[in-house]
Order: C-alpha cells, then structure tokens, then sequence
C-alpha cells in the first residue's frame, strides 16, 4: 500500500520518461557555461549527473526542470511530464509543513480530500508526522531536505529531478532519502540525480552521465564509469585530480 | 510652570469631558486618514507585488522615482492640488477644494510612495526567495503575486503602521486643500496649529495628546498582532 505513494501520476501509462537534452548552450554574460550539450538518458533507470565544480550541472537541472530558458538547444521529453524538482537549496514557503505540501499539490489541482489523504500517507515515510503544524522553515536542515524530497513526490511526478538532496546529511538521513529514490524508480520515476559523492553514486546509480566545462565528457554504465572509464577526465576525477 | 500645570489640568479635563467639538475633530481625522490609507493600500500593494515580480523596462528607475516621492514636501503637495482643484484649476470642475474629499487625495498622495516603497522591499525580498520553487512549478505571474502579498501579510503591517503614522501626523498638505474649516475640514493636525497660534492652548495640548495616544494604541495594536502572529508567520 505504502509503495502506491511513489507511483506516478500516469502510471496506466508505463513507459518511462526519457529525457533528451538537445544541442543545449547557456551562457552568463559572455560567459559559456554550457556548451552544445546533447544527451538522452536510459529508459527506467537512475540517471546520475556528475561532474567537477563549475560543470554546470545545477545549471543543466534547473534548464531541464524549467527554470531557465536555453540559449539554444531544446529539451525533449518522450511524453507529458510532472517534475518533482528539489534544489540544492531547499526553499520552503513561510508556512506549516502541511502547508508547504498541500500548496504544491493545490498547483497540480489535487482534489482537497485527496491533499489530506496523500500528505497523512506520505508523511509516514518521515518522522514528523505529529509536526505538520509546525513551521517547514524552522526543520534542521536534514529534515528541511527529507521535507522537500517528499514535497517533491506528493504530487506523484514521473520525473525527479535531484540538485544533491543528501549534502550535508548523516547516514541516518541519507539511507531514507535513498530508499525512497529506489523506491520511486522502482515504481516507475525517472530520477536524475545531481551529486559528488562518488560511495553514492556507487550504490544508486545505473548510468552516469559526466560533465565536463558544459559538455558531456563521459555517459555511460556505472560498471564501466567506475572500472574502464572511456574519458581522462573521468579517470583524473574519480582518482581525485583536479580537472584543467 | 503654574501655568504649564493649569493647562496640562485643562487639558485632560478638556479629553475627559468627551467633548462634541473635539470628538467631531478625533473622528474627522481618523476618517480621512483611515480613508487615504485604505486606498493607498489598495493601490500600492498591488503595484509593490507586481514590481517584485516582474522584470519590466525602467523599474530601477521605477523604484528611485518611488524612494524619492517618500521625502515629497506636504506643503508643496498641498500647493499644487489646490491649484489643480481651486475654481480655474484644470479639474476645479470636480468643487472639491476645502472638502474632506481633497484632504483624503492629499494624504494618498504623501502615503502612497511610502506604501509601495517599504512594502516593495519585503515582498521582493520574499519572491527573491521563492522564484526558483514558484518557477519550477509553474505557478502563474497572478499567482506568484497572491503567494508573495499572502506570505508577506504580517511584515506589511509594519508599512501599513508607518503609512498610518504619516497620514495622521500630517497638516502642510491639508490646512491648503482643507481650509480648516470647523465641524467640516477641522481635523487633529490642523486645530493643533491654529488654536496654538491663538493661545488656546488646553485644546491644542488635549488634541497633542490624543494624537500621541493613538499613535501608540496603533503601534501597541501591531505589536500585539505580531506577537501572537510570529507562530503563523512561519518565518
């Protein structure tokens, strides 16, 4: 019953979201920070997206999530989507942790019994239950990010887009949040994930795509990414050397 | 100082005595004030929430024009609506000079910029917070903007407060456009002035004091609400 939580809004509708990113080019000023990107990820499976600082990997999420326009390029989605988008900074309306999930559900037109019956459900997967009055803003921050993952999924989207949702966490924080990653995919979710934690990307991921100066350096399987990586700047990343 | 205590004594007799006259003049003043705040704030919200939300050619300079209204002269606003609305003024046709109508006009005036200025800071401070959330759900330019003046409510009582302050406390503007007329234009401001230029003043002391008092049963009055409102605020 609680894995019905994770499944996504079109869930009749089984196949997958593949996400196409096109030919993408984003700049600050005169500044390229992404460069003709082009990837598509693989149907049904955790995608990761890695890369050094200043890849331009956050950038490509919010690109993908909406948030900012391209310069040039076009995302492609293979059919309708509903993004569950956390960022890596967790931002929360002043309002109730109730509140702040009722109004995410409110923009997707949820019914108003059904926001009461999704959120008392959901909110089992976390430990403040007995909380939803208090203020989203006045959580520590590993529970701010439990609260935004579950922000994300009450309004049963069929892609998760991910800005290093575990940073700053400890184990305990990071496990939940994992399980409900694999859980959501499992039921159906593209998950795109956004992280430096190579343990992390070890345990959840099923492809990676690397990031190099707002180009793809590397995409492919997590076995290969890790023991015959295809790109220098693969191997000089994992073994820990500064990318030029 | 025998005399200062005789119209000190006086004067709180004067408040005591509920007064018709003084009512009338208590009562005209929170009319008008009330009335000049109510529309600014109608008017000025909407245009602060809009300007937070919006990116449009000319806002920095928008923004300035705003910030510098603050500091506009009450006496030269008076000045220029009583030119404007006197009998060969360009609108005289509307006879509203020495009308409690003008004296509301004034005040919207002298409040709006202080409205939309003050208020234009939080709200843009909230959706400067809240733009990434409300983009990447797809929340509407309408809606944004409802979201932000909601999410605001308690910290623009602040500005409403400082609107109220400014509009109860003013006499340039309107001793012009009002004419201080008794039992028509005659309000706290205006008396003060001129029963203090005719010597009388116990009445003068007595409207000194009910202003104050006002003044600080409104800001005890927001106190209070923020008090009890910093749980629902959620800030």
């Amino acid at each position: 019953m609680i894995d019905d939580l994770y499944k996504p809004f079109d869930n009749q509708n089984s196949n997958p979201v593949e996400i196409t990113a096109n030919n993408i080019s984003f700049r600050y000023g005169k500044k390229v920070i992404i460069d003709r990107l082009s990837f598509k990820t693989t149907e049904n499976k955790i995608s990761f997206l890695m890369g050094p600082n200043g890849a331009g990997k956050t950038l490509c999420l919010k690109i993908l999530s909406g948030i900012l326009k391209p310069d040039k390029g076009k995302v492609i989605f293979n059919k309708r989507v509903r993004i569950g988008y956390v960022p890596q900074k967790v931002i929360f309306l002043r309002r109730s942790i109730y509140e702040n999930l009722a109004f995410t559900m409110k923009v997707f037109k949820f019914q108003k019994n059904e926001i009461k019956k999704r959120i008392s459900n959901i909110i089992k997967l976390t430990d403040f239950e007995n909380k939803l009055s208090m203020s989203a803003r006045k959580l520590s921050i590993g529970k701010q990010q439990l609260l935004a993952i579950i922000r994300s999924l009450v309004i049963k989207p069929n892609l998760l887009l991910l800005d290093e949702p575990c940073s700053n966490l400890d184990p305990h924080y990071t496990s939940i949040i994992e399980a409900i990653i694999k859980k959501a995919s499992r039921q159906g979710v593209k998950v795109l994930f956004v992280t430096h934690d190579l343990l992390q990307t070890k345990r959840l991921a099923d492809e990676i795509i690397f990031l190099n100066k707002g180009r793809v350096a590397d995409h492919s399987e997590k076995g290969i990414f890790f023991k015959n990586p295809k790109s220098k700047s693969v191997r000089n990343y994992i073994s820990g050397k500064l990318l030029k | 100082m025998s005399d200062f205590s005789e119209i000190l004594t006086n004067s709180i007799r004067l408040i005591f005595s509920f007064n018709t006259e003084l009512s009338d003049i208590v009562f005209l003043s929170l009319k008008v004030s009330l009335s000049a705040l109510l529309i600014s704030c109608l008017i000025g919200l909407p245009i602060a929430a809009y300007s937070s939300v919006k990116a449009f050619f000319g806002k920095k300079f928008f923004i300035l024009l705003v910030n510098s209204l603050m500091g506009l002269p009450p006496v030269f606003v008076g000045l220029v609506l009583y030119i404007v609305f006197s009998k060969s003024g360009p609108l005289g046709f509307f006879e509203i000079l020495y009308t409690p109508t003008v004296m509301v006009l004034a005040q919207i005036i002298l409040i709006l910029p202080i409205i939309i200025s003050i208020s234009f800071e939080t709200l843009e401070s909230i959706y400067f917070e809240y733009e990434e959330m409300l983009k990447s759900l797809r929340v509407n330019f309408r809606d944004s903007i409802l979201i932000i003046l909601w999410d605001a409510r308690y910290c623009l009582l602040t500005t409403v407060l400082a609107g109220l302050g400014r509009a109860m406390s003013e006499v340039g503007a309107i001793i012009i456009v009002g004419g201080n007329i008794a039992y028509y234009t005659r309000v706290m401001t205006t008396t003060i002035a001129l029963e203090t230029s005719k010597g009388n003043l116990e009445l003068a002391l007595a409207l000194g004091t009910i202003l104050i008092l006002i003044s600080i049963s409104l800001n005890f009055i927001v106190f209070m609400v923020k008090h009890f409102t910093k749980n629902l605020s959620y800030d």
